[in-house]
């Protein structure tokens, strides 16, 4: 019998047929890691600014904060994916703890056909709310990165 | 104990969500708020220099670090410890994060007050 285990592959994939929560959930934890990754970077690069002036811009240079050519473009590609990780592990988080602490969960019905969970409708709207608010802050990044000079 | 750990995941997930965001939007969205009338280039050494001498902002940076390391280690410790290899070596990967998350805390602490004094 084929054991019911994809390892860690399952944690960013959960395949096709998985639901939207479940989808969710993989991303927030690629998100997590990524952001504790860069916060640790992060805390490194702007301490130089405890070090004067030359020490910061120089550091800023390095890390293509500042300047021109195609290094700063990929910077600031790269800063854009930053801010959506960012924006969506704190918009999905703000739904895990709405959630976890139950609110917003209807009252249990008996269930009749067509079986649907009327109790998790509440958390569900609230989902598809985030979402929409997910995706205008990823408008606003576009416009802040890519379209105002 | 533990409990107490994952209720601290939770209320410094709340305090991230507002300081986060607003970190985002006043580091990252300068050009949109330029256009709402809030001028500021926020990587200048001037304002840098600014801010570190604010006290607000000063005691602000060093409640993040505490909210930011907490969260992304204790969070990173649970992904990992899932694993095969995790759950062998549960104790030394929580030694090795709760090190790290503390030598990263007071260097960013350490030069959060040094910049406060530069000139």
């Amino acid at each position: 019998m084929k054991k019911n285990y994809k390892g860690i592959r399952a944690w960013f994939f959960p395949g096709f047929r998985a639901n939207i929560e479940r989808w969710l959930f993989s991303l927030h934890r690629l998100t997590g890691i990524l952001l504790v990754f860069y916060l640790s970077l992060h805390i490194i690069v702007v301490g130089s600014r405890a070090y004067g002036k030359d020490a910061w811009i120089r550091t800023m240079k390095i890390v293509g904060a500042t300047g021109e050519g195609f290094y700063r473009d990929l910077f600031i590609f790269f800063e854009y994916l930053l801010v959506l990780a960012v924006g969506f592990h704190a918009i999905n988080g703000l739904r895990l703890l709405i959630t976890e602490f139950g609110f917003l969960l209807g009252k249990p019905k008996r269930p009749e056909y067509p079986y649907v969970a009327l109790s998790l409708k509440g958390p569900k709207v609230f989902l598809y709310f985030l979402m929409i608010c997910f995706f205008i802050y990823l408008l606003l990044g576009f416009k802040e990165f890519f379209i105002f000079k | 104990m533990k409990e107490k750990y994952w209720i601290f995941h939770y209320i410094s997930a709340a305090f991230l969500f507002f300081l986060l965001l607003s970190h985002i939007f006043i580091m990252h969205f300068y050009k949109i708020l330029e256009k709402i009338g809030f001028y500021q280039k926020p990587l200048e050494w001037e304002t840098v220099v600014q801010r570190a001498k604010s006290v607000t902002f000063t005691s602000v940076y060093i409640l993040f670090l505490i909210f930011a390391l907490f969260h992304g280690f204790y969070g990173l410790k649970n992904i990992l410890t899932e694993t095969i290899f995790g759950k062998k070596y549960k104790k030394h990967i929580t030694i090795f994060l709760w090190f790290l998350g503390l030598f990263l805390f007071f260097y960013g602490t350490f030069t959060t007050i040094k910049a406060g004094g530069v000139k």
